[in-house]
């Protein structure tokens, strides 16, 4: 009798142990979009047709304006899920997000000479609530890879239709 | 068993649904009405500053103009000064004579 509560006791041990685990880790499966621009609006942008007051009119302030205005940047953000750490309360935070960017040239006259969608790696972000408040920076902004694959392309010559 | 997976991929479609947000001109007569003095054939550019104010950014040498727009249920409102816009910007095109040519309100932050 005795024999069989000991041998019993690691099990037990371990399913409270999985049970507690389960219950602290809530997942939260759902992603989406926030700001996007679609396909459907990127279609739109013709270049060498479209102007820059035509952009404006359909995408509004750009989310970064090149000098002269030579090119606009619009981002958006996707996330793909995460999971919040609770014990009880809510303590820590995990998120999967990536960044993306429509970037669109513009000739002297103000045609469009370029536009392409730019898509970043999924990466993830967590925060505590020991975190800084404000510490963690947008998966935009903390994409330098991406950034860097943008200016490249800001950097190409036009084409030469200009 | 299958009805209610058919259920829960509804409603989780839906909860989707619900969490994306696109860019573009708003097509919603209710959300224009409040601007419907825009629709007049020739606006002049002192009118829409008598009643909008001035814009909180400007474009090929103020030719097109952008002004942040605040909501709050059904009500609008314009944003005075510089910054990022919130979930709304009117974005209005003028003529070389200082007359209104197009314009649009652009929401950030439409539900797909």
């Amino acid at each position: 009798m005795r024999r069989g509560a000991v041998s019993v006791a690691p099990l037990v041990a371990l399913t409270m142990l999985v049970l507690i685990l389960s219950a602290c880790v809530i997942p939260v499966p759902l992603g989406g979009k926030f700001e996007e621009v679609s396909e459907k609006s990127v279609g739109l942008i013709k270049p060498g047709v479209s102007t820059r007051a035509d952009v404006l009119l359909l995408l509004g302030n750009p989310t970064v304006r090149g000098e002269t205005d030579g090119y606009f940047l619009y981002s958006w953000h996707q996330t793909h899920g995460g999971a919040i750490l609770a014990f009880p309360y809510p303590i820590a935070v995990g998120t999967a997000e990536s960044c993306h960017w429509l970037a669109i040239r513009f000739t002297l006259n103000g045609i469009v000479a370029a536009a392409t969608v730019f898509h970043g790696e999924i990466r993830t972000e967590g925060e505590t609530i020991f975190s800084e408040r404000g510490a963690s920076a947008s998966v935009c902004a903390t994409d330098s890879a991406l950034t860097k694959r943008i200016e490249e392309w800001l950097a190409e010559p036009l084409p030469v239709s200009e | 068993m299958p009805r209610a997976a058919s259920v829960l991929a509804a409603l989780m479609s839906s909860m989707l649904a619900a969490c994306s947000t696109t860019v573009g001109p708003v097509s919603d007569p209710k959300e224009l009405q409040w601007l419907e003095f825009l629709q007049a054939s020739t606006v002049s550019r002192q009118e829409i500053e008598r009643r909008m104010g001035l814009p909180g950014a400007a474009y090929e040498n103020g030719r097109v103009v952008t002004y942040c727009v605040g909501r709050l249920g059904d009500q609008f409102w314009v944003i005075p000064g510089v910054g990022k816009c919130g979930d709304y910007t009117l974005v209005v095109v003028y003529r070389m004579d200082d007359t209104l040519d197009r314009w649009s309100l652009v929401s950030r932050a439409r539900s797909q």
